[in-house]
């Protein structure tokens, strides 16, 4: 069953929306990559699909997100998330096991944890050395690769990365790329990923919509392959450069 | 290492100037005494003076712990009731204009010329740095914290021990650090105002004698105190947080 987004407005009046009238579906195991210049709301849009922010104006009466099935906030929904900031958003006072073994932790121990399934991970993420480490001791990318292998662990079915690889060379951007495309084939994961690099999202989003500096999403396509053809990238190129252009005026 | 022989050499020689300043000027070493005669006065009044510091130590130690166990439990409560937070931080900062050490007498009067009111005065001394403190530590956890702990369905209790505790812990430590030093200028200052025993009330027994060596002996003692609370604190810290002491270490 498809991740159904409809008709998702979100602003904090009437007059003044960040997103307006989203609406999109991505089935299941296929990657959607969202673009749009700064300020556009990507993010927003990450968090609002999490249930992370409440809706303070709704402007329309039948805008729903649903997983499965599942509505937004419900443990059903919850249990299937994984989510991966910006930031890394690392606890500062745990190795890198203990962040990536974080969820296993909370909750009523409703996560599987396999702990077979630890080496495998560390090796994917290339820290098999570096597990009793803080995190005020790795660098950018490592602090990344940490949150990666936290967000993979749970296994999710609906996995929301906002702008994950951003802080890695283009060698563990590669990698981590396969190795994101290994754990949809095996767990079927559908992947939203925002992104401002249009090489990445080529790389590995199945369908693509770009958002408007009016909050709506003012190009979408489906690929439904992995290699995005180069005429696409060149025609979203162009939108996204009027949208800077519209910034600069 | 080297800034430990700097530190001793120059307390070696403030000691140095200070006997020879006096040696020869019997009016100053009646008002300031000397290193040696209020060391011999030490030898002579030993079991009194270990006595008296004790009693502050405990009136302290019992103040700052009380003061941290109140500050934990009104945290929760506001943590459980962001209202509560921000019905109570107003009037804590409102608070702070009193000048607490105007306190002490009322406190005299309440309590006792006993324990129970130096440990209030020490306590209400306390209070506010370790309240405040960790209150600035868990407002400013940022957002994504409480995204993630929620995702992953932390209960209430999980969150406290697990997110707000540890991200707040620099701060929470800087609350103890200040209080530790204001819990013996509190038991010290409720002493002045009237005790049994105490390093309080031999300062203010010494200003009124005229008594240098015994004044000389309740500041040092003082310190001592001050020093000993704030390391004590420091040790802990150092256990407590030694994910983020090592990396201040490191640069």
């Amino acid at each position: 069953m498809p991740l159904n987004v409809n008709n998702i407005s979100f602003g904090y009046s009437p007059e003044k929306l960040t997103l307006k009238d989203i609406s999109f579906t991505v089935e299941d195991g296929k990657t959607l990559g969202i673009l749009g210049v700064s300020g556009t709301g990507k993010s927003t849009l990450l968090k609002l699909i999490a249930g992370f922010l409440e809706v303070p104006y709704q402007p329309v009466n039948d805008m729903h997100i649903t997983f499965n099935n599942a509505p937004i906030r419900s443990a059903k929904f919850r249990r299937q998330l994984s989510f991966m900031f910006q930031e890394p958003t690392l606890m500062p006072n745990l190795t890198v096991m203990e962040n990536i073994v974080l969820p296993f932790k909370l909750g009523d121990g409703g996560y599987n944890d396999d702990g077979d399934f630890m080496p495998e991970i560390l090796r994917v993420v290339g820290l098999e050395n570096f597990k009793d480490y803080y995190p005020a001791a790795l660098s950018g990318g490592m602090k990344t690769r940490v949150a990666l292998a936290r967000s993979f662990v749970t296994n999710p079915r609906l996995l929301l990365l906002d702008e994950p690889f951003s802080s890695l060379d283009i060698g563990w951007k590669n990698k981590l790329y396969g190795e994101l495309k290994s754990l949809q084939a095996l767990n079927g994961t559908t992947v939203l990923m925002v992104s401002h690099d249009l090489d990445e999202i080529a790389k590995i989003a199945d369908k693509v919509i770009v958002i408007g500096l009016d909050g709506s999403v003012i190009f979408e396509k489906d690929f439904r392959r992995h290699l995005f053809p180069v005429q696409d990238a060149d025609e979203l190129r162009k939108i996204i450069l009027s949208n800077y252009q519209t910034v600069e005026n | 290492m080297i800034k430990a022989i700097i530190y001793i050499i120059f307390f070696a020689l403030l000691l140095v100037v200070w006997e020879l300043g006096t040696m020869h000027n019997s009016s100053l070493r009646l008002l300031i005494s000397n290193p040696s005669e209020s060391f011999a006065y030490f030898g002579g009044h030993s079991a009194v003076i270990l006595e008296s510091a004790m009693y502050t130590a405990y009136e302290s130690v019992i103040g700052l712990i009380t003061a941290t166990l109140i500050s934990f439990v009104l945290i929760y409560i506001c943590l459980v009731n962001k209202a509560i937070y921000k019905l109570i931080m107003p009037l804590m900062i409102v608070s702070q204009v009193i000048p607490i050490v105007t306190l002490a007498p009322l406190f005299i009067v309440l309590l006792g010329i006993g324990l129970k009111s130096k440990i209030a005065m020490a306590t209400v001394m306390c209070f506010f740095p370790i309240f405040v403190n960790t209150g600035t530590g868990v407002d400013s956890i940022d957002k994504n914290y409480h995204y993630l702990f929620d995702m992953y369905d932390a209960r209430p209790f999980q969150k406290i021990m697990r997110m707000y505790f540890p991200l707040a812990t620099p701060h929470i430590f800087s609350g103890l650090k200040v209080s530790s030093t204001l819990a013996v200028v509190g038991a010290i200052v409720a002493e002045f105002n009237g005790a049994e025993i105490g390093l309080g009330k031999n300062l203010f027994l010494a200003a009124k004698r005229l008594d240098a060596a015994l004044m000389i002996n309740s500041i040092f003692f003082s310190c001592l105190l001050g020093g000993v609370l704030y390391l004590i604190i420091l040790l802990i810290e150092r256990r407590i947080g030694k994910w983020y002491i090592n990396n201040k270490i490191n640069g």
